[in-house]
Order: C-alpha cells, then sequence, then structure tokens
C-alpha cells in the first residue's frame, strides 16, 4: 500500500511486482500531483496497492478535504487489493461513512470524489463516484470510461434538455460522491478489455478541465508514464484554482517486459 | 372522495400563482418570470413541466419558489432555493431546499385519510381571502385541503372559479407588472453555502431523480461533423464520412438515444440497440422496455446476458447466468468472463459466448 505522503507537489512511478509476477499483462505506473495557486494545502490524493490504483479530489474546509480524500483512496486500494472478495460497492460504501464521521466530528461540510481502477489479466474494472475520471487509450484514441455523477448527466439521462451555457456552474453540482449516506451514494462499477499498449489514465478534474479532448490524448500518447503524468498535473487552467493529479498506467505483454 | 382547496394568501412582495390543481408561490418579485410561465400552461402537469424547463434554461439562476400540486390522492412538494414550505402532515413537517443546487421533490399518497391538510409558507395570511385562479402579489400562502364525500359538489369547480383572470376575495387584487428578467432580482439563490470548493459544487440533496422527463427517453450529447452526423462527443473524426467533428463542448447538440449498433445473432439476423436487450434461452423482463432475444443452447440460462445502452457506449452484465458469459475482444485469444452484476464495457466486433463457446453472438458498433 503506497498513499503519497504530504507533499503538495509529488510525484510517485513504479511497477507493481505483483502484476508482473502473476499475469500475464504487467503496468509501469506513475502519478503527479500539483496544487491549485491560492490553495492553502492540495486536496488531491492518489495511492496504490498491488494492482488497484486510486485518485480522490477532496472538497471541505482546511485540510479536511485532504483528509477525506487519502480516506477514500487508502481504504479502496487497501480493501480492493487484499486477498477475499470485498464487494468494492461495500468498500466505497465505507469510506463514505468514515468522510461522515470526520464531518461529524469537524462539523464541517466534506465530501470527496473517487475513480480507481484494478488492472486485472485482460481487463480492468473502474469504479467511481463524483466527476474524477478513467480513460482508455488504444490506437492512439482516449475513451472516457467512466461518467461524470452530476446534474448535467443526471438531467440528460431523465430527457431534460439543460441550455448549452451550462456547461460550467450548476450543471457541474455533483449528484453522488464519497461522504454521502450510504443510501444516497452512487457507485458505478464497469470493467473493460485490455490490451497489450493500452494506457489508463485516472484523474481528477484540475486535469480534464483543463485540457480539450486532443490535448488529453496526445498528452497521455506520447512519453513515458512518468513524463505523462508530470505533463498533465503541470498543466493549469488560467486562474490556476484547481489542484490537478494524473494517474497513469502502461499495460504491456509480459514479452515486452525486460 | 374528492378534495376541496381553500387558499389563503398574506401581504408581501411575492407572488403566487393559483391553477386548478396547482399553486405556485415565490417569496421575491422576480418569481413573477416563474409565475407567468406556470399560469400560461394549458394543464397542471404541463405547467410543473414548463416550470422546471425554464429553470433549466436559465442555469437555475432563478428566484426561489415552491409549487404544490394536489389531489384527492397525492400532494406533490416541489421547492428550489430558500423557500420552507411547512405541511400539517406527519411525514414532512417541512421542506425546503436551502443550499441545494436544484429543486426538491415530495411527494405523499392518500393524504386526505386523516382529515384535512394544511400546506403553507410564512404565517399572517389573510383569513378573508380565497384565490381561486390567476397570478397576485403575496408574501405567503396557506392551501388547506379538505376532503369531500364522493357526490358533494367540490368547491373548486369549472363553475366556481373564473376561465380567466384574476379572482381574489377579500383582499385587493394587485395586479403582476411583468418582470424584465434582466433587471430581476435573482434571489437569496446566489448566496446559499453551496461550495465548499471553490469549483466544485456539491449538492447537499439527492440528485433530481424525481424530475419529470421532458423528452421521451434519455438525450444523449452529439458531436456534429461538418457534413451534419451525429458522434460520440470527443472523437477525431465522423464515423460516417470522415470529417472532422467538433471538439467544442458548446456546439454539441442533443439528440434522442440513436441506434448505436447491433447484436448480430448465430444465425446472421441482426437486432437494432438503442435501448436494453436480454438474452437467455427464455427472458423474463424485469426492465421497462427491455427486449427480450432468446438464444437456444444447452448451457444458455433462462436470463443469461443484458446488453444495454448507456448514451454511446454499450455495456454486457451477466445475469448469474449458471454456465457464465465470456467475451472475446479482437484477436486476443484470451477469453474475458464477466463478473455478474458487473457491466462490461463492450467494443466492437467483440464475440460474446452465452454459457459455452459454442452459442455466441456478436457486437457491432455503428459508429
Amino acid at each position: 500500500m503506497m498513499i503519497r505522503d504530504t507533499f503538495d507537489e509529488d510525484s510517485t512511478s513504479g511497477t507493481p511486482m505483483a502484476l508482473i509476477e502473476r499475469d500475464r499483462l504487467v503496468a509501469n505506473w506513475a502519478a503527479a500531483t500539483t496544487q491549485g495557486l491560492k490553495r492553502s494545502n492540495n486536496q488531491d490524493a492518489f495511492g496504490q496497492s498491488d494492482s488497484v490504483f486510486a485518485v480522490a479530489d477532496g472538497m471541505g474546509g482546511l485540510s479536511h478535504g485532504r483528509r477525506a480524500a487519502d480516506m477514500a483512496v487508502q481504504a479502496v486500494v487497501d480493501g480492493w487489493s487484499a486477498p477475499g472478495d470485498a464487494d468494492i460497492r461495500d468498500l466505497v460504501g465505507d469510506a463514505s461513512e468514515m468522510v461522515r464521521s470526520l464531518m461529524a466530528s469537524t462539523e464541517t461540510r466534506i465530501g470527496t470524489t473517487m475513480v480507481a481502477v484494478r488492472v486485472e489479466e485482460s481487463r480492468a474494472t473502474v469504479v467511481h463516484a463524483g466527476d474524477s475520471r478513467a480513460y482508455r487509450l488504444r490506437g492512439g484514441s482516449l475513451e472516457l470510461v467512466t461518467r461524470d455523477h452530476n446534474l448535467r448527466g443526471e438531467m440528460l439521462a431523465a430527457g431534460i434538455p439543460p441550455s448549452a451555457q451550462d456547461v460550467a456552474g450548476p450543471m457541474r453540482a455533483l449528484t453522488s460522491f464519497v461522504g454521502l449516506r450510504r443510501e444516497e451514494l452512487r457507485v458505478d462499477v464497469r470493467s473493460f478489455s485490455l490490451l497489450p499498449g493500452d494506457r489508463i489514465l485516472l484523474c481528477t478534474d484540475g486535469v480534464h478541465g483543463v485540457f480539450s479532448h486532443a490535448e488529453l490524448t496526445a498528452a497521455v500518447a506520447h512519453g513515458s508514464p512518468h513524463e505523462c503524468a508530470q505533463r498533465l498535473a503541470s498543466a493549469r487552467t488560467s486562474t490556476g484554482a484547481d489542484d490537478a493529479t494524473a494517474l497513469l498506467i502502461e499495460i504491456r505483454g509480459s514479452d515486452d517486459l525486460w | 372522495v374528492s378534495a376541496t382547496a381553500a387558499l389563503r394568501l398574506a401581504s408581501g412582495d411575492g407572488v403566487v400563482a393559483r391553477r386548478p390543481g396547482a399553486l405556485l408561490f415565490s417569496p421575491a418579485p422576480a418569481g413573477a418570470t416563474l409565475a407567468a410561465v406556470f399560469d400560461a400552461a394549458p394543464d397542471d402537469a404541463g405547467a410543473i413541466a414548463a416550470v422546471k424547463a425554464a429553470v433549466v434554461d436559465a442555469g437555475f439562476d432563478v428566484a426561489p419558489f415552491g409549487v404544490v400540486t394536489w389531489s384527492a390522492s397525492a400532494i406533490s412538494l416541489l421547492v428550489f432555493g430558500a423557500v420552507e414550505i411547512v405541511t400539517s402532515l406527519s411525514t414532512v413537517p417541512m421542506i425546503s431546499a436551502a443550499g441545494s443546487g436544484t429543486w426538491v421533490e415530495h411527494q405523499v399518497a392518500d393524504p386526505l385519510t386523516d382529515g384535512p391538510v394544511v400546506v403553507a409558507v410564512n404565517a399572517g395570511v389573510d383569513e378573508a381571502s380565497d384565490l381561486r385562479l390567476g397570478v397576485v402579489r403575496a408574501g405567503g400562502f396557506q392551501l388547506e385541503l379538505t376532503p369531500v364525500a364522493a357526490g358533494a359538489t367540490p368547491v373548486v369547480s369549472a363553475a366556481a372559479a373564473p376561465p380567466t383572470g384574476s379572482t381574489l376575495a377579500g383582499v385587493p387584487v394587485v395586479p403582476i407588472v411583468a418582470v424584465n428578467p434582466e433587471a430581476a432580482d435573482p434571489g437569496p439563490v446566489d448566496d446559499v453555502p453551496g461550495p465548499v470548493d471553490d469549483v466544485t459544487v456539491i449538492a447537499e440533496e439527492p440528485p433530481v431523480e424525481a424530475a419529470e422527463p421532458v423528452a421521451d427517453g434519455p438525450l444523449v450529447e452529439a458531436a456534429m461533423c461538418t457534413a451534419g452526423h451525429a458522434n460520440r462527443p470527443l472523437t477525431a473524426s465522423c464515423w460516417a464520412c470522415g470529417l472532422a467533428v467538433t471538439d467544442n463542448a458548446q456546439e454539441w447538440k442533443l439528440i434522442s438515444q440513436p441506434v448505436v449498433g447491433r447484436i448480430v445473432l448465430g444465425n446472421g439476423d441482426g437486432v437494432d440497440l438503442d435501448g436494453v436487450l436480454v438474452l437467455g434461452r427464455r427472458p423474463t423482463l424485469d426492465d421497462d422496455g427491455a427486449q427480450a432475444v432468446v438464444v437456444s443452447g444447452d448451457d444458455v440460462s433462462r436470463n443469461h446476458v443484458r446488453i444495454a445502452v448507456q448514451g454511446w457506449d454499450v455495456v454486457a452484465t451477466d445475469l448469474s447466468s449458471r454456465n457464465g458469459t465470456f467475451l472475446q475482444v479482437g484477436s486476443d485469444p484470451t477469453p474475458i468472463r464477466l463478473d455478474p452484476g458487473v457491466e462490461q464495457l463492450l467494443e466492437s466486433g467483440t464475440a460474446i459466448h452465452l454459457g459455452s463457446p459454442d452459442v455466441a453472438v456478436r457486437f457491432e458498433r455503428s459508429w
């Protein structure tokens, strides 16, 4: 289990040994995070254990958002990588209860988004709540595999047309995040296939909100995972207000490894 | 059993609009814009839908308001922003959307079984007032619903209410002057302590699941190519003609759920995908609108695998089949066994094996 420590500008990379030993597919990975300008601390978190990777974007005053993000990342990477067959929805629900306990003890509103992926033999399973995202790069094309839990998405699903101007603003209000009551929490779980050469990107909105899709595709496709993660996390909006975190996983056939 | 409705008003700068079985209240003068929309709709249900659409069109930048609809069998409450509606119903003593980015809805079935029900905002109503229809200036209201035994003449009827205009017995009717939306006070909605993060707003209340659909089915965002073909957003070039597709989210269109592909059965027949299919030996359908597809085979379960369209994506979910569902993706020789209950994103050309390598259907994407 690796949770990055309290540095606010940080990057980590490595190759999970468990994957190399066990599976046909292996992953090199790297992550980087950058604190938003004018922020007193970085509220994003990332972590990895075995073949489980997670990114979270905390919300809340003081350092509470960051603590919520750490809690969610830790609960999911520990629980999902442990032997046995823990239900990932239960793990996220447990994390939400923990965040609610923190909320009660600090008497502030706290929450965090969370996206995590578990790399399995020929596929990956992704779980998320909120608007942090997972993408798969294959053959030069970058595909979004999560669907943001926000008001806009809910309205479209219900057949209600939001107005065109509302790409930002109230339409981005989250309709699910870690820190809601268990019965209100919506957790989506999806699997997708993996082939040698694929890359997986997990990121917070400080990354996907900054790049156009074409820019994001180019930034994920070129360079080592470490270079990509650094590039993605260090780009800023003009205001540079938001924390930005990118975690990149590269899938290779075991023949390509050494 | 039917119900009579008496609507009393308190003085103030807000607005109340009354229809035969529904009312809208806003404490802010700017609420007149919504009241006019509410009042102009052809029927009560249409009035609620029209108000919701107006709120969405305005990007939720509207005055706080509440809508109450009633019949003998149900009372529905909808609030947006800092309006507190109190009721005499034990299940809903108060409903408010203060602090929420969206509206909040609540419905109570058979509300009149224990006698009259009162729904109100603000005390101090004029007991002599009784608004039957129309739009007036007011600072609060009190709606009293009284059950009427079958056969009795309900007070609210076409005969009792004039067909058009405002009727307000007991208090002077102050006509509402149309409010210029640009000059209107947006109300305290902007002041809610919503964002705890300077970019991401979190909603305190659950999402708008209860919102009534305006379209028949889900809406899907589409990026158009220069020739006008609808494409999945965030694709580089058009699936149909290869021309460039706009990357600008402002230019994306909303379209009804398109057919995004098809399932090709063993005999070569194709089934278009724009909803939900349940494949199995003898499928039983729980899903609204799901389509059954019979696939024969000794190893095929009665309900084997569910294939669903989600926007531009297609996902397959094993329905806890006895012998499992396996995917063969492209030329990859290693099949993927689906975890029961977990959606698997499908790629074009994927073969879906139901229980045995001998039984397969194929997914073909049309874009």
